[in-house]
């Protein structure tokens, strides 16, 4: 389950590192001109961006700019009218039949919003349900995995609650877990700070980042909240009048165009973290407790 | 004025076919889905126990009530002609034939049939139903067909506990309160009562009611809008659609069975 | 795990509580274990059966014995009356069927007098005697007819004897 580092394990966030990584970019995932409506409202419209490998992503945008919709689509849930998706550059997902995109979403996890565990089962049997369903492994090693899951996500004793019975935190560290347990390439995460407390916040964001650097996952956030946007993305996509603005993290603070600056505005008065500050942040692993 | 209402009347003519066309996509689905692997036994059995089970006491308090019901408005007509020992007759007759499948098809209706769509709609506005796909486990074969066929082993099982709890309610009436001599009703309910016309067509009803409800309380669930007014709306119509399907789907089985 | 067992004991006694019904339901008051018994197809041939249709009972002494299984007309347009009785029943050849009606307005039925001598009825032997269906509108027609012919009579000779029996 554990997915060894891709290439040589080197510090990701030194400053010579992240310029060496631009350069040198590996997209996977790049959205070409899409278009999508819903119902008689024009979602996007020739949106085209990219996100890269083992990179963490925000996909920024105010109510109904189509944050949520764009992360369905890359995890083949929806179909966009027009245009195409192409993971690795060579599989196009938009046009595939129903049992190949089955196979795709093997190599993706999602972390919805609201959690969307059954909740008729169990936390354990929610985080095993994949493992059952799709591997030949047996109890013991499933139990080792999802033990290993939750570990990694900082929930215990978690095993025998309903996802009812969880707090908010810990409902994400659950989805969370879900969509980790079968080492997926792509980890979807749809507005993992809503309804989260400031403290909560912190945790989940830490909990992102360290898993984006353990297991090299490319991660898709959708979030309206520019603090932790500024914090833990390598790479901004900016959604607004159904087109996209992107680039990373520095470029979009620092961006003069007026469409990502009317986004910013509210916040534009606090200081975007230096990249080695919020480096040196995430170095220090927090004290995590159990939401 | 006239107008609208012509094409309020062909709009909802046109809804209506474009409904049934779509249940029919549906339960083709469904059977597709049914008999290939896997077969989810687990899930099937978790289902049978809350259609099936948990119905039980509504089922079983019914059947005596609508049982005692019967033997006393029975008694009372039947004592005029001084007929009452053939109280056993008219109430066997009554029940198997009709009473039997239509009254625990409604009662499961408003029981199980309102519960499935609620959860299966409640399923589709937390996206949980969304988050199977993501797992690449389809929702129809883990969640719906489960339910379908619960439904459709457990119906006719209902029905005969009904008349069953219905005939004791009519025995202890009948001969327990009005002096009907026990052994006059018995033979009467075991004369009149046939398995070929009588208690094939009452297994015949209630297997066909048992898929209609099931249909219709998946279909609706899956098809709820995402939000609460939609699921409140998905199982209310649950109930209504499946009731009058159920009473006019008996007469088309009798007439049929009858025949 | 444990409430899951508990389930499943839950649901195993409500299929068994169902199926229990189920049985009762198809076999003390459907009557279906009767179906089981038969084995001696006897035939027997009338003039008039009047409502005697397939599934109609055979009743020895009131006792039920078997049911009639097929009703159709031989070549000389007579109706022929095929039965499925009980196999152990030993019916001596001579026995006669008479076509009877439950109460006034019942369903009819046939009852199954046994005659005089040893030999007994073997599968797919025909009855000799038989006794046609009571037809109301046959007796009154006659009753009419003869009433006519007595007020003709009473003029000329003396009517003759009729009989009533067809």
């Amino acid at each position: 389950m554990l997915r060894p580092p891709r290439g040589e394990n080197r510090h990701p966030f030194s400053m010579q590192a992240m310029n060496k990584q631009m350069s040198e970019r590996d997209n996977h995932i790049e959205v070409v001109k899409v278009r999508f409506k819903r119902g008689n409202r024009l979602v996007f419209w020739d949106l085209c961006c990219t996100f890269p490998r083992s990179q963490i992503s925000v996909i920024l945008g105010g109510s109904g700019s189509g944050k949520s919709t764009l992360l369905r689509m890359i995890g083949c849930l929806e179909k966009p009218d027009h245009g195409d998706i192409w993971i690795d550059g060579e599989t196009e997902i938009t046009c595939m039949p129903e049992n190949q995109a089955r196979n795709f979403r093997h190599r993706v996890g999602m972390m919805f919003q609201h959690g969307a565990l059954l909740d008729s089962m169990t936390v354990y049997d929610n985080a095993a349900l994949p493992l059952r369903e799709h591997t030949d492994k047996s109890e013991a090693e499933i139990r080792r995995e999802v033990h290993g899951v939750f570990e990694a996500v900082g929930l215990r004793e978690v095993d025998r609650l309903l996802p009812g019975q969880l707090s908010g935190g810990m409902l994400k560290r659950a989805a969370l877990a879900r969509a980790l347990i079968m080492a997926p390439e792509i980890l979807l995460c749809d507005e993992p700070f809503s309804g989260l407390d400031p403290q909560t916040i912190c945790l989940v964001e830490n909990l992102l980042v360290n898993i984006n650097r353990k297991f090299r996952v490319t991660m898709l956030i959708t979030s309206h909240h520019i603090e932790s946007t500024l914090r833990i993305a390598n790479h901004v996509v900016v959604l607004t009048d159904g087109a996209a603005v992107e680039g990373t993290t520095n470029e979009i603070a620092a961006s003069s165009d007026p469409r990502v600056q009317g986004f910013f505005a509210p916040s534009c008065n606090q200081p975007a973290l230096h990249p080695t500050t919020a480096q040196i942040r995430r170095e220090q692993p927090s004290a995590e407790s159990p939401a | 004025m006239s107008l609208v209402l012509v094409e309020r009347t062909g709009a909802t003519a046109r809804n209506f076919v474009l409904h049934l066309g779509r249940i029919s996509v549906f339960t083709g689905r469904i059977a597709n889905r049914a008999r290939r692997k896997p077969f989810r036994i687990r899930r099937w059995l978790d289902e049978l126990y809350n259609v099936g089970v948990l119905s039980l006491a509504i089922i079983c308090v019914s059947g005596a009530a609508v049982g005692m019901v019967l033997g006393l408005q029975g008694y009372n007509t039947l004592v005029r002609f001084g007929a009452e020992e053939s109280l056993g007759a008219v109430v066997g007759l009554s029940l198997v034939r009709e009473l039997g499948p239509v009254l625990t098809a409604l009662l499961v209706t408003g029981r199980a049939g309102s519960a499935i769509a609620a959860e299966i709609g409640s399923m589709v506005v937390t996206e949980q139903l969304d988050g199977l796909r993501m797992l690449s486990i389809d929702p129809m074969d883990f969640v719906v067909v489960p339910k379908v066929l619960a439904m459709i082993v457990a119906m006719p099982l209902l029905a005969a506990l009904f008349i069953a709890f219905a005939l004791f309610g009519s025995y202890l009436v009948g001969v327990l309160f009005l002096s009907v001599d026990p052994g006059a009703f018995m033979m009467s309910l075991e004369e009149a009562v046939e398995f070929d016309t009588d208690v094939l067509g009452s297994y015949i009803k209630s297997l066909v009611f048992g898929i209609l409800v099931g249909l219709v309380a998946t279909y609706r669930g899956y098809t709820a809008e995402p939000h609460a007014a939609g699921v409140s709306a998905a199982t209310t119509s649950t109930v209504v659609v499946a009731s009058v399907a159920t009473l006019i789907f008996d007469y088309f089985i009798t007439a049929l069975w009858g025949a | 795990m444990a409430s899951t067992s508990i389930r499943d004991t839950a649901v195993g006694i409500f299929v068994l509580a169902g199926l229990a019904a189920v049985a009762y339901l198809s076999v003390a008051l459907g009557g279906v274990s009767y179906r089981g018994k038969g084995g001696l197809e006897i035939r027997a041939t009338f003039n008039e059966i009047g409502g005697l249709k397939a599934r109609a009972q055979v009743v020895v002494g009131g006792v039920k014995v078997g049911q009639v299984t097929r009703v159709e007309l031989d070549a000389d347009l007579r109706p022929n009356v095929t039965m499925d009785l009980d196999e152990k029943l030993q019916l001596p050849v001579d026995s006669s069927a008479s076509i009877l009606t439950a109460g006034m307005l019942g369903d009819q039925y046939i009852e199954l007098e046994p005659g005089g001598e040893e030999d007994v009825l073997r599968p797919g032997d025909e009855l000799q005697f038989t006794q046609d269906a009571f037809v109301l509108e046959r007796l009154i027609g006659k009753l009419v007819h003869q009433l006519g012919a007595d007020s003709d009579a009473s003029d000329s000779e003396a009517p003759e004897p009729k009989d009533l029996e067809q």
